[in-house]
Parts: structure tokens; C-alpha cells; sequence
């Protein structure tokens, strides 16, 4: 051997050497992450973990965990593969063609196939909560062969993979035999079947929902980023405790029996930053928004000159500290995304916290108002959404409006404020979490209450799903966001943060790539014995 | 004695049935129905009718009382349209940990409230007297959330000696242990109705303590304690027990501050969970088992009374 060839043959043996020494680290890194439970006390219980038919926060916490959609939202909100290959768009825009990943198991052990999609589709597509904008555009789904989907469009559709990215009353694939079986009703419990890196094992009514880890998860190729890329499941198991009394939750995570609870009121930051082993959690990325929904359509309020004298009346600032007190959990905003989101625009909003109720006094009179009515109706049990109703009475009677709250229970709240027929109501309030699209915003659909259906709007809608540009879609987004303080429809008040609390052994979650987000998620994450 | 049972026992029916009527006709009659819950703020109208119509909600109320007394007469209590369960799996699930609250609850409400309601009558006026009286009206107006929340904070959050909620169950994994998470809940709920059946005790002691028999009883050279024990106190059971029977029912049924509380899954939460959702057959399976339970609780301290005093006789 000569001088040169022992040469490589050492600097071969030192990068080997080197490359098992970092393998070794590693793994025992792996090994080291590896934890035994995680509890989670939730303050509210799901009502199903079937998400084409919940829009629920608290169910999308487990649910994440156990089924997976096409697509997943990577931290910038931007929609990522993540049940597939690949996929492309034919340059008419009109059909997609979706690749599976193979070797993606099931909980149940069957490999998930192109037949399990077009299934779990077709399904959503029927019964869907989100289905709206996108399913009206499918001309057909059909299965190409054991792995490829193709789906038909009679026109593009821009935010198509939002749609299938999305957990709130989106898709998420389930073996086809269980989809064909629910049809329109909530999936059972037992028949729970993801692709998700923990499997669902049990649902004590009232008390927990326990998630075992799936040894055979097919993880994606990808970084982790948001809901996004690699999920390493550390957990054995994780059980999501139902504790709706926020003391429990917190003296909780104090004494040990959580790890993890999600709302706690924001008064109790000092209680949490003054104890050893709790660490606060602001959930920013991205905030709620509370909103009042405006009647468009019957009522005192379905003059448009009416609804502009209401925003004129309103004074954010009392209204936001009355809904969410200390100020480091909310944040005046008159756009509708927060900061942060590629969509936020300032447009229009000028018209934002006037807080000028002689204003609204004159341009009341001026559209006729003589005293007549204004119902406001709002959930006891949304403290935030009732404390604001209180400061937002107060204030149109300042400005001369006269203003009745009506309280109810959330049941009797929605049924109330969804019966279009009999309407009884001019102002709701309820809150949103950010949506990924502004085609996903409630406030634009036609049949969501307050049921805005002018012909600018409609105009406005059909552009924006039909644009594929991003430069263009933001363009009539901004169009619609002054359409929006023109006609208000509704009124957002500001951006609102939840409080939630860990315990410090909790590692590896509010990362860079990974950020806290208002439905929290555990892989990646590890516990420190 | 047999026919008085018999008699009660179609009594006891014909409460159970008064009782699934008006708590079915309240509940259908209220607005709002599960699919509304279930789906959410962003659910369509018509996607919350469809829903309705597919779980049978959209039948006459009539229609629907007739199969639900069917049903019932069938032994069948139907399955929750949140939980997709059988009701009567979920009870049973939630039973436990309400009868074992109850129990234990019920060693703080005799340990604390008799026996401090028979001190404080032997001496009364007296320091002993006032002491268990004050004690006893802090403890009527302590609410019981707030007791509860700081024994957790002490007990679980601060001293790390107890656990702060939760419950799993005794006979599935058959270690008693776990009774440790009852420790704090039960004395947060007993402590408050202990003060209620401790004022009760004692003037129910005081009233006996006064007759003439018991002056006897001491006039014939006996010792106090056996006065105490078994002239004045087992005539002044009557009273007593009928507090207690009614107050393990409340506190097997309807601990619902304490439950929620200390996260028990218990048949007080169920039940408001259960209207908060309007999951009806939930809500009915348990106002039936409740009725139950109050009518044999009824039933069983009337026939006590013919044990505490045998001049009582049932015919």
C-alpha cells in the first residue's frame, strides 16, 4: 500500500469512526428522550375526536395525535405533504393528483391505500363541516391505483390544500370500511383508526381520553415544522385528563399528576410565575379572535348605515381588558389576521375602535333610528364573550342605542343564533381561532349567521377562490377587508391569547421549529425523569 | 310487614316513573339539542338538522316518550349520543366513584358532625358548646369549591402529600391505594354537610337529654356515657338518621361542586355534563338511577325506625 492509499485508508477509518460515534449519541440521545405517560388536564371534554364533524379546539388536541390529513400546516401555516409523495396540480389547475407514501400503516395494522382516501373524502365531502367552498368545485375523486388519487375540479380552486390541511371540521383519512360505516354521524370511539404517531385506546366518559404510542408509524421524510414533518412519539402513552376547574388544573401541574394544562385564566400568571416546577404558556402563534356576529339580514340592524353607526360606537380597549384583563393576554388589532400571518392586512381599518358614540349617535339618526331594540345574545358559560356583551351594552346605550342582552346556555346560544327562519338576535358573540385562508373566514359564507350575501361580497369570493396568485389573492383579500368596515358584517374587537401551564420537565415542545400553538401537541416533545 | 313492603314498592314506582316523565318532558321541552353541541360554533343550520335527524330527534315528543317508557320497561336505557356507549356502562363506570365519595364523605359527616353535635349537647352553653357551634356555622358557610381548592393547594400543591384530582378506579385494578384521591374530596364535601347534621344532632340530643326517662336513667345511679350512649342518643337517632340518609344521597348524587373540583368522574358532573350537551338518554338513565337511589334510601331508613324505636310497627 502506498503512502497516499494508507492515507485515505486512516481518513476512511476517522470518518467512520466519527459517523458512529454521532449514531451512538444519538441514539442514546433517542434513548434518553424516551418517557413513560404524559397527562394532559383538558378544560373542556371533546365531543367526538371525529374532526370532519367538530370544529372544537379541545378535540383537535387528541385527535391530532391519532389521525393524520393529506396535508399538514407547517409552522407558517403554509400546508406541507404529509400522508403524501407527492402531488401536482394539471396546468388548467383543474386536477390534482395526489401520491401516497406507501408502507403508512393504520392503527388497525392494514396499509393505508388510495381506496382509504377516497373514502375518507368522499365522506367529508358529504358530512364535512369545512367542506363548503372546496367540495361545491369536485367534479369527481376517484382512486388511479393502489397508491394515486386523483381528484377533479370543474374550476381551479386556489386554497385547495388548505382545505385538506385543515383539523377544524376537516378531512383526515380513516380506513374506508369505518368512513363508509359513520356516514354522517360522529365515528365511534372504538372505531377510532388513524395514521397518527399515538393510537387511541380509551374514552372514560367525563374523565380521560388514553393514547398509546404506535410502534409502527410510517414518520414523513421531512424536518419537523409546525403539525408538519417528523413526529417522534417519546410517550409510551398519554392520557387527557378532563379537569374543568382551572385551580385543579394548575395546583395539578404543581403537585405532579399533570405534566401539561391547557386555559387557565390569565389572573393566575403571577401564581404560575412564582411557583417552583410551573412554567406559563402564552399561546400567541397565532392568537383568537372574539368577534360579534351582526344580523344582515332582519332586524334594525340589516341597514348597513345601522351596523356602521354600532362600529362607530365601540371602544376596543374596554372591551378587550373586560373580556381577557391583564393586557399581556390580548392586543388591539383592527386586521383580521394577526401579525405574523402572510394575510394580514390594515385595510379599511381606519373604521377600527372609533370609540365615538356621539358619531354613532348621528349616524343613527340619520338612518332613521328611533329607539327600536338592539338583542344581544351571548353563551353565560363563554365568560370572556359575556364580559365583553356587558361593556358592549353599555356602550351603545351611551350612544343612544337601546340595547337588551339575552343570555342562554351554549346549546340554546347556537341553536338561537343559527335559526336564520325565526332570527331574533342583531348582535352574537363568539370567538374564532385564525383560519389558514381567508376563504376559510365563517364571516364570508353566505348560509354562517349573519348571513352576509351582498353582491360585492359574493363578487369578492368567487375571485378570491378562483385566483391562484398569491399577489392577486391578497389583493381582493384587502378589497374585502374594506368591503368588510363598509358593510359590517361583523366586528372583530382584537387578538386574544390563552394562558396554559407545564410542568418544567416538560422538554422539547415550544420550539423554534415547533411553536406553541392554541391546540398544543406532544411529539417531539419528552419528559425529564 | 310484607304487605307494607309491597305497598311501598308500587309507591316507589309509580315516584320513579312521576320523576323520568317530567325530567324527560323538561329536557325535550328546553331549546337546543346535542347535534348544536356536538358540532360546534361553525356548523350550518342544515348540517345540525341532518345530524338531529339521523340520531331520531327530529320524531313527535310523543312518539319519542312512548319508545323511551318502552324501552325503559324493557330493561334497554338506551346509548349516549355523545359517548356512543350504553348509558347503563357509563353509570356503572361513574357509580364507583360516587359511592365511594359517598362512603367516605359519610365517615367525616358521622365521625364529625354526630359525635361533635352529641358533645356540644352534653355541656351546652357551655365553651365545648360554643366552640363545635362556631365551627359548625363556618363549616355551613364555607362553600365547599373553596375548601376544596385549599386542601389541594396545601395538601397536593404545597406539602406534595396527597393527590390533587382525579380518580381510577378500585375494582378495575383492584389497589385500594387509589381510595388516596378520595381523601381530600371527602372531606371537602363531608366537613359541609357534617356541620348541617352536627347542629341537627345536637338539638335533637338536647331535646332528649331534658325528658324525664333520662333523668331516671341517671336517678337509678347509671353512668353518664351509658345515659349518654344508650338512654338519650338512640332515642334521638330517629332525627338523625333520616338527615343522614338523605345527606349520603345528596352527596352520592349530586357532589357536583366537589367533582368538579377534585376532576371525579362522578354522577353529579355526568348529570350536568349530560344537560350541558343535552344528551338526553344520558340525563334520563341517570335521573332514573337517582330516583332510585333516593326512593330505597327513603324506603330503608323508615324500616331503621322500627329498629331505633320498636314501638314503631310497619302493617
Amino acid at each position: 500500500m502506498t503512502e497516499r492509499g494508507r492515507l485515505n485508508m486512516w481518513r476512511t477509518l476517522t470518518v467512520l469512526l466519527a459517523l458512529t460515534l454521532v449514531m451512538s449519541f444519538s441514539l442514546a440521545a433517542a434513548d434518553e428522550k424516551q418517557s413513560g405517560a404524559l397527562n394532559v388536564a383538558l378544560a373542556s371534554e371533546p365531543g367526538t375526536l371525529d374532526m370532519a364533524l367538530s370544529t372544537g379546539v379541545a378535540a383537535s388536541i387528541p385527535a391530532r395525535h391519532v389521525f393524520e390529513g393529506l396535508f399538514a400546516f407547517d409552522k407558517n401555516y403554509k400546508p406541507q405533504p404529509m400522508l403524501l409523495s407527492s402531488w401536482e396540480l394539471s396546468e388548467d389547475g383543474k386536477v390534482a393528483t395526489f401520491h401516497l407514501r406507501e408502507n403508512v400503516t393504520f392503527h388497525n395494522g392494514e396499509e393505508m391505500s388510495a381506496e382509504d382516501v377516497v373514502a375518507s373524502l368522499n365522506r367529508w365531502g358529504e358530512h364535512g363541516l369545512t367542506k363548503g367552498a372546496l367540495w361545491s368545485r369536485v367534479e369527481g375523486i376517484e382512486q388511479v391505483d393502489d397508491y394515486t388519487v386523483k381528484m377533479t375540479l370543474t374550476e381551479p380552486f386556489a386554497p385547495l390544500t388548505t382545505y385538506l390541511a385543515n383539523v377544524y371540521g376537516g378531512p383526515r383519512i380513516v380506513p374506508a370500511e369505518i368512513a363508509e360505516e359513520a356516514g354522517g354521524e360522529p365515528i365511534a370511539p372504538e372505531h377510532y383508526v388513524g395514521t397518527g404517531p399515538y393510537k387511541f385506546v380509551e374514552w372514560k366518559a367525563g374523565d380521560y381520553i388514553s393514547l398509546e404510542r404506535f410502534n409502527d408509524y410510517s414518520n414523513p421524510p421531512t424536518a419537523p415544522s409546525g403539525f408538519a414533518g417528523r413526529k417522534l412519539a417519546y410517550f409510551e402513552n398519554i392520557k387527557f385528563s378532563m379537569v374543568s376547574e382551572a385551580g385543579a388544573r394548575v395546583s395539578g401541574v404543581k403537585a405532579g399528576n399533570y405534566d401539561y394544562a391547557t386555559k387557565v385564566p390569565t389572573d393566575m400568571i403571577a401564581t404560575i410565575e412564582g411557583s417552583a416546577g410551573t412554567e406559563p404558556v402564552i399561546t400567541d402563534h397565532p392568537p383568537i379572535y372574539p368577534i360579534m356576529l351582526i344580523n344582515t339580514q332582519t332586524g334594525v340592524l340589516a341597514d348597513a348605515e345601522m351596523r356602521r353607526a354600532v362600529q362607530a360606537a365601540l371602544d376596543m380597549d374596554s372591551i378587550m381588558a373586560a373580556g381577557y384583563g391583564n393586557p399581556r393576554f390580548w392586543k388591539l388589532d383592527g386586521a383580521y389576521f394577526a401579525e405574523g400571518i402572510r394575510w394580514r392586512s390594515l385595510a379599511g381599518a381606519d373604521a377600527y375602535d372609533q370609540a365615538d358614540p356621539e358619531k354613532a349617535k348621528e349616524i343613527a339618526e340619520a338612518a332613521g333610528y328611533d329607539g327600536e331594540p338592539i338583542d344581544m345574545i351571548v353563551a353565560i358559560d363563554m365568560t370572556a364573550q359575556y364580559n365583553q356583551s356587558l361593556v358592549v351594552r353599555n356602550q351603545l346605550r351611551q350612544a343612544g342605542f337601546n340595547a337588551q342582552l339575552e343570555t342562554f346556555d351554549k346549546a340554546t346560544f347556537f341553536q338561537r343564533r343559527n335559526d336564520r327562519a325565526n332570527a331574533e338576535w342583531e348582535l352574537a358573540f363568539s370567538f374564532y381561532s385564525t383560519t389558514p385562508d381567508p376563504s376559510l373566514v365563517l364571516m364570508l359564507n353566505e348560509d354562517y349567521p349573519g348571513w352576509w350575501d351582498t353582491e360585492e361580497i359574493e363578487s369578492l369570493k368567487a375571485e378570491l377562490n378562483t385566483t391562484t396568485d398569491f399577489e392577486e389573492r391578497y389583493g381582493v383579500w384587502e378589497e374585502i377587508r374594506e368591503l368588510w368596515y363598509e358593510q359590517v358584517p361583523a366586528i372583530k374587537f382584537g387578538d386574544a391569547y390563552q394562558l396554559h401551564v407545564r410542568g418544567e420537565t416538560l422538554k422539547g415542545y415550544g420550539t423554534e421549529d415547533q411553536p406553541v400553538m392554541v391546540s398544543p401537541y406532544f411529539w417531539n416533545a419528552w419528559k425529564e425523569s | 310487614m310484607l304487605s307494607y313492603i309491597i305497598r311501598r314498592a308500587g309507591g316507589m314506582i309509580v315516584s320513579i316513573f312521576i320523576v323520568i316523565s317530567v325530567t324527560f318532558i323538561l329536557m325535550h321541552s328546553v331549546p337546543g339539542n346535542p347535534a348544536s353541541v356536538l358540532l360546534g360554533p361553525n356548523a350550518t343550520p342544515e348540517q345540525v338538522q341532518n345530524l338531529n335527524e339521523s340520531w331520531g330527534l327530529n320524531r313527535p315528543i310523543l312518539t319519542q316518550y312512548y319508545k323511551y317508557v318502552v324501552n325503559i320497561f324493557q330493561g334497554k336505557f338506551g346509548r349516549s349520543i355523545y359517548y356512543q356507549k350504553p348509558v347503563l356502562s357509563i353509570i356503572s363506570q361513574r357509580a364507583e366513584t360516587s359511592i365511594f365519595l359517598g362512603l367516605m364523605s359519610l365517615l367525616v359527616v358521622v365521625s364529625v358532625g354526630v359525635s361533635g353535635g352529641i358533645i356540644a349537647s352534653i355541656k351546652p352553653n357551655s365553651w365545648v358548646d360554643n366552640l363545635l357551634l362556631l365551627v359548625a356555622l363556618a363549616g355551613a358557610s364555607v362553600p365547599s369549591f373553596w375548601l376544596g381548592l385549599m386542601l389541594m393547594n396545601l395538601f397536593a400543591g404545597q406539602l406534595h402529600l396527597l393527590p390533587s384530582s382525579g380518580f381510577t378506579s378500585v375494582l378495575k385494578t383492584g389497589n385500594i391505594v387509589n381510595l388516596k384521591n378520595l381523601i381530600l374530596p371527602s372531606i371537602a364535601l363531608g366537613f359541609v354537610n357534617a356541620a348541617l347534621v352536627a347542629r341537627s344532632a345536637r338539638s335533637s340530643m338536647l331535646d332528649v337529654l331534658n325528658r324525664e326517662y333520662v333523668n331516671t336513667a341517671r336517678a337509678k345511679g347509671l353512668k353518664e356515657l351509658r345515659v349518654i350512649v344508650k338512654h338519650a342518643f338512640r332515642n334521638a337517632a330517629i332525627p338523625i338518621t333520616t338527615i343522614i340518609s338523605f345527606t349520603f344521597a345528596k352527596m352520592v348524587s349530586a357532589a357536583v361542586v366537589t367533582e368538579n373540583v377534585f376532576a371525579l368522574p362522578g354522577i353529579g358532573s355526568l348529570v350536568v355534563q349530560g344537560i350541558l350537551k343535552r344528551d338526553y338518554p344520558v340525563i334520563q338513565g341517570v335521573m332514573l338511577v337517582v330516583a332510585i337511589l333516593y326512593v330505597v334510601i327513603n324506603f330503608l331508613t323508615d324500616l331503621t325506625y322500627g329498629y331505633l324505636d320498636p314501638r314503631i310497627r310497619y302493617g
